[in-house]
């Protein structure tokens, strides 16, 4: 079973990567069965077609944003009551997290799905909404929590506020690629950050 | 018409939609309606296709800005409230579009990175940079009048509006909602007004 699951494991891995470095058009089964040393019943074994792979690759995706999502915020929330404290908490951490990984951040899966939609079923599709959606409904309950407390200083969507937190991580890490400097995902965050201080603090300066 | 306008028109669809690997110089030359050695007549290679398609990418945002920012700047004198109108007429520039965005010629080289040449990643940079000379400019202007609200990096708040743009590309994509670009850009537009202007709260 262990093996079968690790074998599961690897063509997942090798899959990501391939389809972060050239979409998922170009990433061929026969490259990820040569690179995994597999047969290609092997490959069909665990997934039936291309679109199978598609879907359990953004699976796996959202559900480790998911669980990430949930420890940072989940420190955040131990480490203060004051539900903007909580949020500007979670941003830090979500900063350094990105600040840490070697390389920087290899890229969004869910950015490539939304640029390929096109080639994948309606599966893949709704998977890839679901996803969106949820990060949405995540974020927006930190800002309802907030704007019972801190009357925001501007007039603002909170569904809108709640999906800069994805736009500006998407738009940082094509940023990122753009320049090949891991940075820029961070700096944008950090400047998400400090737009959520002066729009929710009293008197910020 | 313009024979290697019409290739380009086809070929940028077809990598939006396709990607790049499925954008064939023969598919392209069938949709243009002109044959292989016509496409080859305008592009030597694939590589060359890319960089025309870069170009026309660059002149087209150009061309937007250029219009947009010149007339906001038309229609006050104060730099903050010209980017802030300049902005507001993006955002119509987004909502005026038929249907869902059909991409980001940038985004999707980039996530297609190793499928391009070298002298087409220099061309997106090339790209991103004048973005960011373009908005760092229209900043320092509004920074001489208004200090920032808080400490605020110019270069990184330049780049900021590009970032909204395909932050709000992508989220248009996911959701299938097309008016979520120039949503993302309204809020790019909120984080102008807190950061600059002056007796707040």
């Amino acid at each position: 079973m262990a093996r079968i699951s690790n074998t599961r494991t690897r063509i997942l891995d090798i899959a990501q990567s391939a389809v972060l470095a050239k979409g998922f058009d170009a990433t061929s089964i026969e490259e990820i069965v040569a690179e995994a040393e597999i047969s290609k019943g092997g490959f069909f074994y665990h997934f039936p077609d291309k679109n199978a792979l598609a879907q359990a690759l953004i699976e796996r995706y959202i559900d480790e944003e998911d669980s990430l999502f949930d420890n940072l915020f989940g420190r955040a929330r131990e480490l203060s009551d004051d539900p903007l404290q909580v949020f500007l908490i979670g941003l830090k951490l979500l900063a350094e997290l990105l600040e840490d990984i070697p390389g920087g951040h290899p890229g969004c899966l869910v950015a490539t799905a939304a640029y390929q939609d096109r080639l994948f079923d309606a599966g893949v599709r709704q998977r890839n909404k679901d996803g969106a959606t949820a990060w949405r409904a995540r974020f927006k309950g930190h800002l309802e929590e907030i704007v019972e407390q801190y009357p925001p200083r501007d007039a603002v969507d909170l569904d809108d506020l709640a999906d800069m937190v994805t736009g500006v991580s998407e738009g940082g890490i094509i940023l990122n690629k753009i320049f090949g400097d891991p940075t820029h995902v961070v700096r944008q965050i950090m400047l998400f950050r400090s737009y959520i201080k002066l729009l929710f603090s009293p008197g910020a300066n | 018409m313009d024979t290697r306008v019409e290739i380009l028109k086809h070929a940028m669809q077809m990598v939006l939609s396709e990607g790049f690997d499925r954008t064939t110089i023969n598919r392209v030359a069938e949709r243009a309606g002109v044959s292989r050695s016509g496409v080859f007549y305008h592009f030597a290679d694939k590589t060359a296709l890319a960089e025309g398609l870069m170009h026309m990418f660059m002149d087209e945002n150009n061309a937007v800005f250029d219009r947009i920012f010149a007339e906001a700047r038309h229609l006050s004198d104060d730099p903050l409230h010209a980017f802030l109108i300049g902005l507001k007429m993006l955002q119509d520039v987004f909502t005026d579009l038929p249907d869902v965005h059909p991409g980001c010629l940038v985004a999707m080289t980039v996530y297609q990175e190793r499928l391009y040449e070298a002298r087409v990643h220099s061309l997106t940079r090339r790209s991103s940079e004048s973005w960011r000379r373009r908005f760092r400019h229209m900043l320092d202007e509004i920074a001489e009048v208004y200090p920032p609200n808080t400490q605020v990096d110019l270069d990184d708040l330049a780049d900021m509006l590009g970032v909204c743009i395909d932050g709000g590309i992508i989220l248009s994509k996911a959701h299938q909602a097309p008016e979520l670009i120039a949503a993302q850009i309204g809020m790019y537009r909120s984080v102008i007004k807190l950061m600059f202007a002056a007796g707040r709260g």
